[in-house]
């Protein structure tokens, strides 16, 4: 008898959060650490958003995803869910002087100090960007109120995520080209890039980096930061409800990505 | 915009300030003040440090330029 209550006992029936594994894995992490986990509504809906970023092929190719729109509080806000699911060293954003946050909506910075730290050290700990990979990255964001500077790199005075993109309905993918040459290289015409009115290139949904030789030859960019933009100089005041950094995204794959994001940002 | 200055023995003793996920870090401003957005004074993460906080200067934040 004792033996079978010994048995019984250590059999411990765990029962998952989430049927989706890399999202329990979020869910069940954030309750080990005491955080509030999101409403059984917008549980529903968080899975919805990680299965469609699989199914579009973007979530393997991504260092990072945080999404800050959460009914959960800012603690459950600030996961990456993406080295989470990776069971990276760090699992966690860091908001340094008090950015705003809002249910359901995100964090915005005040203009002068506030930013999010996302502690991934693009040079050492991404493993789909760092030296010698950067050619191939494409980072991004959602937001609700833009600014002209919105994220950048703590060790990097370029390759901001602006608000130069045209069109883009409030979610830009910044992406690393390799450029050879200058503005007017010789192939420019031939890959149909635009310039628009701030000297941004242009390629379909892409905005790619205004400097050819910046991003492939940095050989510390630093960390990846929010709100915080050209090493430190501007302090941005968007709102931003979602941050991903990533390999690069073909045309598809980042129509998906913005598809996934904003169909879940529009439900909640 | 009004921001906190500090001064040097003000950075030195709240600089890096950490509670959970929030943390307490100067920025420089356009006049090479440190400097920090008032948000921090009612922020509960920062409660611990308030007095200290409410210590700090009131300035209006000057930009950096941004040198292209």
């Amino acid at each position: 008898m004792s033996t079978i209550f010994n048995i019984s006992n250590k059999i411990k029936l765990q029962t998952a959060l989430s049927g989706e594994q890399d999202y329990n894995a979020v869910l069940s992490y954030a309750q080990a650490q005491g955080y509030a986990i999101p409403s059984s509504s917008q549980i529903t809906l968080q899975e919805t958003l990680i299965g469609d970023l699989k199914t579009a092929g973007v979530w393997d190719k991504f260092d990072t995803f945080a999404v800050f729109a959460t009914d959960a509080g800012q603690d459950f806000a600030l996961l990456d869910w993406k080295r989470i699911s990776d069971d990276a060293a760090t699992k966690e954003y860091t908001l340094v002087n008090a950015p705003t946050f809002t249910s359901n909506v995100g964090f915005q910075g005040d203009g002068s100090s506030a930013y999010i730290e996302t502690n991934l050290n693009v040079s050492a700990d991404a493993s789909n960007l760092g030296v010698g990979r950067e050619i191939n990255a494409a980072y991004g964001l959602r937001h609700t109120i833009s600014a002209t500077y919105m994220a950048g790199f703590s060790n990097k005075q370029r390759s901001n995520i602006t608000n130069g993109s045209n069109g883009n309905a409030g979610v830009y993918n910044q992406a690393a080209m390799n450029y050879q040459g200058t503005w007017s290289r010789p192939s420019e015409s031939s890959k149909t890039f635009t310039r628009d009115s701030q000297g941004i290139y242009q390629y379909n949904d892409v905005e790619a980096l205004p400097n050819p030789t910046g991003f492939d030859t940095q050989t510390d960019m630093g960390t990846a930061q929010i709100l915080r933009c050209i090493q430190g100089i501007i302090y941005s005041t968007a709102q931003i409800n979602a941050y991903w950094y990533s390999q690069y995204l073909t045309q598809q794959e980042v129509f998906d990505l913005h598809t996934a994001v904003n169909n879940y940002y529009t439900s909640i | 915009m009004i921001v906190l200055k500090a001064t040097q023995a003000q950075y030195d003793a709240l600089d890096g300030y950490q509670n959970g996920n929030n943390l307490l870090k100067f920025a420089k401003d356009g006049n090479d003040n440190w400097i920090v957005g008032t948000a921090v004074l009612t922020n509960s993460a920062f409660s611990e440090i308030n007095t200290q906080l409410n210590n700090l200067e009131q300035i209006e934040y000057v930009p950096v330029p941004i040198q292209e």
